[in-house]
């Protein structure tokens, strides 16, 4: 087995891209990590998606890394996604704060960060960012694209916006639009984050939140963690456990499951933007496959290589009957033999996809060893 | 004992211990155990909490990122 390869790139984009609201983003930059070695052929890339908080850092650790990149237990030589086959590339997408192009990264020509002047930015801007790097690296062809949650909605947006460009399409935990539920937890989060007085109306200072946090963050946060978990999953993690030595009786004392929202949830916005985070959750919200189409088959017409679709049984945030309804669609416009549903047995909730790779992994190595010759 | 103000866990720890000390003096004025106790009881639960927060920020340490 070789090793994991990580390499970590930055490409500057000189030329303008169209975003779908009519803007541009004129220049812009992706930063990208990649696993494994590209083949002489080009033909053995495959591109991984990132969620709402996650970046391009999805396997292995950095010099002093404490935690391996958010798909770890996926992506790596001998794993479901094998780096010693396949050419790994992750990105950070567009309008997120790792690297690329995004609401705190300075404005031509003046170089202030962009912050409310950054445009709104859509899935489908992300998916169309991430072709432009592949054309970039000569990659015309992918044998597989995947992601989770939002990560699997730009999976079906290179199905549908650039047929055929990957041999296999697999979005997990995903949806093919956005339901209001999702829009509510989102709600929450912007809502808190914008009436924090320490927001300033997005003229906070970048580095101070870095360092101090954001309570109003912090508490959307908690909101959206719930929504990443389900009853089950909290039950098994918490129980009704009470910190020890938090008095019952003493009106801010405290169940386990609360200490745990706090730490996670003030934590929060320290190592993720709040502002970027009021874009990416727009980005989801408005997400709509079908958008530019008459209806989502007519979308899905388009679709001209294998999609595999998963949906986890406990998602709670994106429900596995919302992946289902995607393979109803595509049968219904007979296109059957493209599409293949696969619903998880978890209990975990949506971060599911994150946390129980082993209950899905062997089915994502086995779509991906299928006609791969590399 | 001196009043001054101990942060971290283990000076916390060896100060509790110090007050647990004095206060098994035989010749201790009441309102001065009464003071040392609540003293101690201060740092012990700081220092629990402390120790609380530790083994949480251990456990997410090893933990994926949520969504």
């Amino acid at each position: 087995m070789a090793d994991l390869n990580l390499k970590s790139h930055r490409l500057e984009f000189k030329s303008a891209l169209y975003l779908e609201s009519g803007r541009i983003l004129e220049p812009f930059e992706i930063v990208y990590e990649t696993y494994g070695k590209l083949n002489e052929h080009k033909s053995n890339a495959v591109l991984v998606c990132h969620a709402l908080s996650g970046s391009h850092h999805a396997a292995g650790k950095h010099e002093g890394d404490r935690k391996p990149g958010w798909w770890d237990g996926l992506i790596g030589p001998g794993k479901a996604i094998d780096t010693d086959r396949f050419f790994v590339i992750c990105t950070n997408t567009i309008g997120s704060c790792f690297g690329s192009t995004g609401p705190t990264s300075p404005m031509f020509p003046r170089m202030e960060p962009y912050r409310l002047k950054f445009p709104v930015v859509t899935i489908k801007d992300m998916v169309k960012a991430q072709r432009l790097l592949l054309d970039r690296l000569g990659i015309e062809q992918l044998h597989g694209v995947i992601g989770g949650s939002m990560g699997g909605m730009q999976a079906l947006h290179f199905a549908v916006d650039f047929p055929g460009l990957a041999r296999h399409n697999i979005a997990l935990a995903a949806t093919h639009a956005t339901s209001p539920w999702v829009v509510a937890f989102n709600k929450i989060s912007i809502e808190a984050i914008i009436n924090d007085p320490a927001f300033e109306g997005g003229q906070y200072d970048i580095e101070a939140i870095k360092e101090a946090g954001l309570k109003g963050g912090g508490v959307g946060r908690m909101a959206g963690h719930i929504g990443f978990l389900s009853p089950e999953s909290m039950m098994r993690k918490f129980g009704r456990d009470y910190v020890a030595q938090d008095g019952l009786f003493d009106l801010f004392g405290k169940f386990q499951v609360e200490r745990y929202l706090e730490y996670n949830g003030y934590n929060f916005p320290k190592w993720f933007d709040p502002l970027t985070l009021i874009y990416i959750a727009k980005a989801i919200n408005i997400y709509d496959l079908s958008r530019g189409h008459d209806c989502l088959e007519s979308a899905l017409k388009r679709v001209s290589t294998p999609l595999h679709l998963f949906g986890f049984k406990r998602d709670l945030l994106f429900l596995p009957e919302e992946m289902e309804s995607i393979a109803h669609a595509m049968a219904a416009i007979g296109k059957e033999s493209l599409c293949h549903y696969h619903l998880v047995e978890s209990d975990y909730g949506h971060d599911a996809f994150l946390v129980e790779i082993d209950r899905f992994s062997d089915t994502i190595a086995d779509i991906l060893r299928k006609d791969f010759d590399g | 004992m001196a009043e001054e103000k101990v942060e971290s866990f283990e000076e916390k720890i060896e100060a509790a211990r110090e007050i647990l000390k004095a206060l098994s003096e035989p010749d201790l004025a009441l309102d001065r155990a009464s003071a040392l106790h609540k003293k101690g009881t201060t740092l012990l639960q700081e220092a629990s909490e402390m120790l609380e927060k530790a083994k949480l920020e251990f456990q997410e340490s090893c933990t994926t990122e949520p969504d």
